[in-house]
């Protein structure tokens, strides 16, 4: 019940985020010239002649009012999913629907990487901070400091080589080999592919039985995949073993050795579980770093997803996109925070709500 | 029962070697509460906590010593657990065995908990916030009385119709505090889930024979199933303790060659089962249920254990956690965590210390009273003379790190022999002494000297009032002086002024 | 704590002798603080290889300015293939560090690059800091609306990821490294400003403001002299590492193409991006150096930051 009302709270903080968020990407859109502003909502390729487009568009955006009304309307346009119209080489259609393409893969990365970083940082993180200033500790802190210290684009970069040089079945580019696409009825192909049911391609694979794709897509997401997480996992792990580190020094502990517990269970349940406390609090933040991660490692690995979008926009000059790609990250972001703030009021109950 | 020979507990500091526990010797008998007072720093907590191995290595270190305790050695192979090599710089440096380390904390987990408990000073920071109270305490029992718990579920048997009489009698009792003890006692009888008994209890509405229609429907869902995995705990925990005993007995030299042969089956026997034990344990689900009944057990006899604590309501309490209970409170689980296994000895370190003065006369009267029910000696750390007073059978004064006076509580006071206790008694400022309104309150002069450095000969000298030339060049050691007294102190040896005064019979 | 001379200097000022002597006292004081700081973190190998590195970079932006032109060695179409360095397997002469595309010496071009990135990530971070530190500062002091409005926006400035935020900004007003800095830095106080707020508020409840204002001392110079110094520990740690984080992301930004490139950049990210361009698995070395150069100056200044923060926790001072 506590937490019900903590949920309800939370999500009324939410608003005057949100409003601010948008603030933000409306005077971005707002601070170029008319004409470009116009522009974001012209479809280049449709049959309407232009001067009836423009007239629509400005009729649409309200420009002719002041401009607390514009952001009014501004808001209601995004609330309708009509977000502008976007003209890249890589795809050509409504930002909305353009971004019902390309968020999934990144999802699929930015999800892949934080299960794989989490799976592996905490139990590395633990062993590190309970074998203090041993050799396992050393290692696993070198290990984490080339982590945080690489460049993304530089690690993927190497992979590439890497993968090249030494394993030259492992792909290196793209999400899927493009010759095995065609005759999937679930699968369209116009540059880039649409999958059904759930625009997922690993899962609609999975879900469509096509197990040649469902591997082949796999093996395309590995090193991507890795890239992302060496980065994410040497931050965990820092943060993991300090907050053990902090933990291990509480008077409750000496309590927990004092009735006799097993080792493994002191560890886990007592130490663990208060030392994760300040690591899941700084987890939005660190997943704001990864969804940074993600636009370099999906250039590289030319991986379509948001990421890949944006950076096609910037160079293809394309507003609608570049609006659209920064409203989206940051709601994801405000979603992934308000997530993880429910998690820890869980957690910790010593939140007052 | 418990007899502490030569413990030598150092810290090694950048600054130098600081000996917290420099040859502390004293004994505990069955059933007794030695008081262990002492200024701060003067080496109390150490040796407590020495006893109860919990000196974090680095940067302290067992140097010496052993604890005698119902026959083997809590002390036995620490020597070498923790070196000092000289490091870089010519600095002392502490080595650590880590391997020695792990497998001594793995004896003494059968010892701490079960034998020997502990309560700290601080009861809020000295409970995991994360977790209820009542787990904290349930934890104890189910890792620590396996074996019991398993017999109690396999032993467990059809409802009685005496169960029910009693089940009656907590519905309709008038007294709620009645009917709350009532409930444990049945669910303990029957060996129910308490939350579902609760609940058919507070359920409004129903007539007596609904209710006990759902009594006897709960019982018979909750038969004893999965009996091939409490016969398997159970036997894990008979043979860990067989191990582990017989190990102790190994190591602290007083084993015969059966002791040995018995310890390496019993081992061989352990790890085999623990393989399956813990593959078992690894299925995500499945050991949850499988541990639901014996966390339910202990469960129910948390509950009777806060009961005993004098804490009502212990079935909302059981859930809080800690920051929601009064200090009190926490002090009152921290006690009922430390008896929870009717161990031999619980240690207190100044449980009081921390509490406002009506709190701590509740603990004290709390821990008279459970003297009266409980077989456990008890030893007593504290600074304040009058909980001494009021609380134990015998004393030690500690300064320096070293015992100086250790008498019947009643002898100290009346009588104190060594000048430190001496100063301590006069410097109670109490309502019958005479205390004028000019004069100074009594002090002893001086302050605790820094143990980096100690005082050479009897540490006490610089400030002591009859300190003479043997004092500075000499240690004293403690010797008895007939009655179960003992002091350290050149005045009652020979050529000392007091020598005459030992009791006969020394 | 920084406390003694409070009283007395309000009292006294700056004009007379002894107000002045008394300044001094206090600023010899902060001076034994920092050497003994210095002194501390040398004892650990870590930070003082940390240190060291640091050092180093900042040598070598400095004197990168000094470099000539030298690294464009030709556009000749020929030597416009990246050359090994003289050490790799079947290298050119004369290069030590080889060259990339197109026709430009990586030695040099990373020394410079190095300068321009240390330049501009220095400038956004010791930015950052101070306009967060000043916000924080005064937020913390005040209390009240102000702060309310503070966490707010760092609530705000926390959901953007920054890689993105600069894209979209620079987009909208130009691309160029004014842009690019501009945003960074836009995005870059709030951390300092929620670090300091913590620290003053923490401070604040210390006896010798409540002396400081008793002795009538004015807002601004309580806060200014008596808080404020309490307050910096956290804040060189924190700028030592971001300095490590904000050179990858400005590295980054300039290798997706943020600031046009195409031509000729001394600058790391834009190294890696002609490397990147021309088939880094036959010539590795033209994305390893770069890249190298920038991994070691984050080891460095994360090493120096790490040994900060443990030489700077006051339970383990004297």
């Amino acid at each position: 019940m506590r937490l019900l009302l903590f949920i309800v709270r939370r999500l009324l903080l939410l608003i005057p985020t949100l409003i601010g968020v948008t603030l933000i990407t409306f005077v971005l859109s707002r601070a170029v010239p008319v004409d470009q502003l116009v522009e974001t909502y012209l479809n280049l390729r449709s049959p309407i002649p232009r001067v009836q487009q423009i007239a629509t568009a400005r009729a649409l955006l309200h420009l002719d009012d002041p401009i607390p009304v514009q952001y009014v309307y501004y808001l209601g346009l995004l609330l309708r999913g009509d977000w502008g119209f976007t003209n890249t080489e890589l795809y050509h259609g409504t930002v909305t629907s353009a971004l019902v393409l390309f968020f999934p893969p990144t999802v699929e990365l930015a999800v892949a990487a934080t299960f794989l970083a989490t799976f592996l940082g905490i139990p590395l993180g633990t062993v590190s901070a309970v074998r203090k200033d041993r050799l396992s500790d050393h290692v696993t802190r070198i290990v984490a400091l080339t982590g945080y210290s690489m460049p993304l684009f530089w690690l993927a970069l190497l992979l590439q080589i890497f993968a090249v040089r030494f394993v030259p079945s492992l792909p290196i580019n793209g999400q899927v080999s493009p010759g095995i696409l065609s005759g999937r009825a679930w699968l369209v192909e116009t540059g880039v592919f649409e999958s059904k049911p759930t625009h997922f391609l690993i899962l609609d694979a999975a879900l469509n039985g096509d197990g040649e794709i469902f591997w082949n897509a796999l093996q395309h997401l590995i090193l991507p995949t890795v890239a992302l997480t060496y980065g994410f996992l040497g931050v965990i792990l820092r943060m993991v073993r300090s907050g053990m580190v902090d933990a291990m020094g509480q008077e409750y502990v000496k309590t927990a050795w004092s009735k006799g517990l097993p080792e493994s269970v002191v560890i886990r349940k007592h130490i663990r579980r208060n030392a994760l406390l300040p690591v899941t609090t700084v987890v939005g933040l660190l997943f704001a770093g990864l969804l940074g991660g993600v636009v370099l490692v999906e250039d590289v690995f030319v991986w379509n997803g948001i990421g890949r979008w944006a950076t096609v926009a910037i160079i293809s000059h394309d507003l609608a996109a570049i609006l659209g790609t920064t409203l989206i990250f940051a709601l994801f972001l405000v979603l992934v925070n308000l997530v993880v703030d429910i998690i820890y009021a869980y957690l910790d109950p010593r939140i007052t709500l | 029962m418990l007899s502490v020979q030569g413990l030598q507990t150092e810290f090694l500091t950048p600054r130098g070697v600081i000996r917290a526990a420099d040859g502390v010797d004293f004994d505990i008998q069955e059933g007794e509460v030695l008081g262990l007072v002492g200024e701060s720093g003067c080496g109390k907590s150490v040796t407590a906590l020495s006893i109860m191995y919990l000196i974090p290595t680095p940067p302290g270190r067992i140097a010496s010593g052993a604890i005698w305790f119902r026959g083997i050695n809590l002390l036995a192979g620490s020597e070498n657990e923790a070196t000092v090599h000289r490091g870089l710089g010519g600095k002392p440096k502490l080595v650590r065995n880590d391997s020695a380390l792990r497998r001594h904390r793995a004896r003494m987990a059968k010892v701490r908990g079960r034998e020997v408990s502990m309560i700290f000073q601080e009861p809020m920071s000295s409970l995991n916030p994360v977790l209820s109270v009542g787990y904290q305490i349930a934890e104890v029992l189910i890792y620590q009385r396996r074996k019991m718990i398993c017999d109690r579920l396999l032993a467990r048997k059809a409802i009685t119709d005496e169960d029910l009489e009693l089940f009656k009698e907590a519905v309709t009792h008038p007294d709620a505090a009645q009917r709350e003890r009532l409930l444990t006692d049945f669910c303990l009888q029957s060996a129910l889930p308490v939350e579902k008994v609760a609940a058919i209890i507070d359920r409004s509405g129903l007539q007596m024979e609904e209710r006990l229609a759902r009594i006897r429907r709960l019982s018979e869902r909750s038969r004893t199933r999965y009996a091939w995995f409490l016969r398997l705990a159970r036997e894990l925990d008979v043979l860990e303790s067989e191990w582990m005993t017989r190990e102790w007995r190994v190591l602290s030299g007083v084993a015969s060659s059966e002791d040995d042969r018995r310890r390496l089956a019993a081992q061989a026997q352990f790890r085999s089962r623990q393989v399956l034990f813990k593959l078992v344990m690894s299925i995500p689900v499945l050991h949850r249920i499988l541990m639901r009944p014996i966390e339910e057990e202990a469960r129910r006899r948390v509950l009777e254990q806060l009961k005993n604590v004098r804490i009502s309501e212990p079935h909302k309490v059981y859930n809080e956690y800690p920051h929601e209970l009064s200090g009190g409170m926490q002090q009152r689980v921290m006690i009922a965590m430390a008896l929870a296994c009717d161990p031999a000895l619980m240690i207190a370190d100044e449980p009081t210390t921390s509490l406002d003065v009506t709190t701590q006369a509740q603990i004290l009267t709390l821990v008279r009273d459970l003297r009266e029910r409980i077989h456990s000696s008890i030893l007593y750390i504290t600074h304040d003379l009058a909980v001494i007073a009021e609380l134990c059978d015998r004393v030690a004064v500690m300064y320096a790190g070293k015992i100086v006076e250790e008498a019947p509580v009643g002898d100290l006071f009346a009588h104190p022999l060594h000048p430190y206790t001496e100063g301590l008694l006069e410097s109670i400022v109490s309502l019958d002494k005479e205390v004028s309104s000019d004069a100074p309150l009594p002090t002893i002069a001086g302050t605790v000297p820094d143990l980096l450095s100690p005082p050479s000969g009897c540490r006490f000298h610089p400030r002591c009032k009859y300190a003479f030339a043997r004092c500075k060049t000499e240690e004293p050691r403690l010797l008895p002086q007939g009655d179960g007294r003992r002091v350290a102190c050149f005045l009652y040896e020979e050529g000392g002024s007091r020598a005459a005064e030992r009791s006969p019979g020394a | 704590m920084r406390t003694m001379g409070a009283h007395v200097e309000v009292r006294r000022g700056i004009r007379s002798a002894s107000g002045r002597a008394e300044l001094w006292r206090g600023l010899r004081r902060r001076l034994d603080e920092y050497s003994l700081t210095l002194r501390l973190l040398l004892k650990r190998p870590l930070a003082a290889a940390g240190l060291l590195i640091t050092l180093l970079y900042v040598g070598i932006a400095i004197a990168a300015s000094f470099l000539p032109d030298r690294d464009v060695l030709q556009t000749n179409f020929t030597t416009a293939y990246p050359q090994p360095p003289w050490w790799w397997g079947n290298g050119t002469p004369g290069s030590w560090f080889g060259t990339t595309y197109p026709g430009i010496d990586l030695g040099m071009a990373i020394f410079k690059a190095i300068r321009i990135d240390l330049y501009y990530s220095s400038i956004v971070v010791l930015g950052g800091a101070i306009v967060g530190m000043l916000v924080g500062l005064v937020a913390g002091y005040k209390g009240g609306l102000f702060d309310e409005g503070l966490m707010r926006s760092t609530d705000v400035a926390y959901s953007i990821p920054f890689l993105v935020f600069a894209i979209a900004v620079a987009y909208v007003i130009s691309r160029d490294f004014t842009t690019l800095n501009l945003s960074l830095l836009i995005l870059w106080w709030p951390p300092y400003a929620r670090l300091v707020r913590s620290q003053v508020l923490a401070v604040k409840a210390n006896m010798f403001v409540e002396a400081a204002r008793a002795a009538g001392a004015s807002d601004l110079r309580i806060m200014f002299r008596h808080i404020l110094p309490n307050t910096l520990a956290p804040v060189f740690v924190q700028v030592s590492l971001d300095l490590g984080v904000v050179i990858q992301i400005f590295a980054a930004l300039i290798f997706i193409g943020f600031v046009p490139h195409s031509g000729y950049l001394p600058e790391l990210g834009a190294l890696i991006f002609y490397g990147f361009g021309s088939e880094p698995t036959s010539y590795p070395w033209t994305i390893l150096f770069p890249g190298l150069a920038l991994v070691i100056f984050t080891v460095g200044v994360n090493l120096l930051g790490d040994g900060l923060r443990d030489v700077l926790d006051p339970r383990l001072r004297r």
